[in-house]
């Protein structure tokens, strides 16, 4: 089949996002979920118009495809989806393009030169420390951390509605609350 | 439209952290500085309205506005209003938790609150004569976009068509809007662009979505931290 002219296609948007998850997320369960989110937003008529289409999503980075003129019904959509199969997630768009050299180079190299050292940091084994949570002291082990920004599993029970009420399953904590500084 | 965008700082005025909620203060500040906001309002909210100021790390708070405030929810109309005086001093900006329409009515006539929030918790708008109130006291009406980032179905479309509805009201009285993301984890917050999408969702326009997160909340710290204000038309001069 042919394909259209240049002045018949419809122009379109390339988004770069990050995604921000508790666990690793595979392709296949963050498509359905955001295909789900616009299908609850919009509805089938409203999100056959946006176009959406994610053309890459690898390592939590990717690039999201959408027409031109429906970008900021595009951002809500993502801007919507709050967990994947339970797992509490959060979408970053990083910026928006015409093409995806220009999304690619833009946004996503940049962030991997940034991130290149912590990514080999998150391979290591969980390490106990301490912080301080309303004058008491609180023990924990790092689950994951990234740059500053740490995740703690505490190991005392009663905790355990602190975390119920933010709906997350670990301690969202930085290297600067962290009370026993010799150990990072 | 999108150079203003970019020029434009951005302020979230009601994100909980420790101890009420699992993510220290760092942290919401940290995420906050990486999606591009210029300052945040780290607001406590808990049972005995007990105000908990945040030491930030230094190395944070360059370029960066922390600001410590509170949530009051109350459902007795008389304890919401004693908690309001008791605490206009002690904090930049208070929030009242509505809900129900004896609360909703009380912060938006009441000239010392600042901000009313979830006054469509319950699935109904405001009216033309609290609108007029809120409009008359410099009351903001926040719009947060809460819900309709958790929830899915029935729940989420009865609270969307009162958002909707208070949009119009809003716009008609010239009530201040603002958007707060009511973020109880590092995983609520979205950037300044979603949030205005979000608000575009609930009807408003580009640049009312813009003013809301930019303009008004910035209006709102100003008139808070002038010292020489005592309330609506009576200023210090020397």
């Amino acid at each position: 089949m042919k394909i259209l002219p240049p002045t018949l296609r419809e122009s379109k948007r390339y988004m770069a996002f990050s995604l921000v998850a508790e666990y690793t997320i595979t392709r296949k369960d963050f498509i359905n979920e955001v295909l789900y989110s616009a299908a609850t937003l919009l509805g089938d008529v409203g999100s056959s118009d946006l176009g959406l289409r994610i053309l890459s999503f690898e390592n939590n980075k990717g690039i999201i495809k959408c027409t031109a003129d429906r970008v900021w019904e595009s951002r809500a959509v993502l801007a919507c989806v709050s967990s994947i199969r339970d797992v509490r997630v959060r979408i970053n768009i990083l910026g928006i393009s015409g093409t995806v050299l220009a999304a690619t180079e833009k946004y996503l190299l940049t962030q991997n030169k940034m991130d290149a050292e912590p990514d080999r940091e998150k391979t290591n084994k969980t390490k106990e420390c301490k912080i301080v949570l309303d004058k008491s002291i609180v023990f924990g082990s790092i689950v994951n951390q990234d740059c500053d920004e740490i995740d703690l599993l505490p190991e005392d029970s009663q905790y355990k509605e602190i975390l119920y009420r933010s709906n997350t399953k670990y301690l969202g904590i930085t290297v600067f609350d962290l009370e026993n500084k010799e150990i990072d | 439209m999108v150079g203003i965008i970019k020029s434009s700082k951005f302020y979230d005025l009601n994100v909980h952290s420790q101890p009420d909620f699992a993510d220290s203060p760092n942290r919401m500040v940290l995420e906050a500085k990486k999606l591009g906001y210029s300052g945040i309002c780290l607001s406590s909210i808990n049972p005995g309205n007990v105000i908990f100021s945040p030491d930030i790390s230094t190395s944070l708070i360059n370029n960066f506005d922390v600001y410590t405030g509170i949530e009051i929810k109350e459902d007795n109309v008389a304890k919401m209003k004693k908690n309001v005086v008791r605490l206009r001093e002690k904090c930049d900006i208070i929030i009242v938790g509505g809900g129900s329409e004896e609360i909703n009515r009380a912060a938006l006539e009441d000239g010392k609150v600042d901000i009313l929030s979830h006054s469509t918790s319950r699935g109904f708008p405001l009216n033309h004569i609290l609108a007029k109130a809120a409009a008359d006291n410099g009351v903001a009406l926040d719009f947060d976009p809460d819900t309709i980032i958790m929830q899915r179905g029935g729940n989420r479309i009865k609270i969307l068509t009162a958002l909707r509805k208070n949009v119009q009201l809003a716009r008609k009285y010239d009530v201040p809007m603002i958007i707060t993301s009511n973020a109880k984890s590092h995983y609520d917050l979205r950037g300044p662009r979603e949030m205005m999408a979000l608000g575009m969702i609930m009807g408003m326009s580009q640049n009312e979505a813009l003013q809301a997160l930019s303009s008004v909340p910035l209006a709102i710290i100003k008139r808070n931290l002038d010292h020489n204000r005592i309330m609506d038309g009576v200023e210090v001069l020397e």
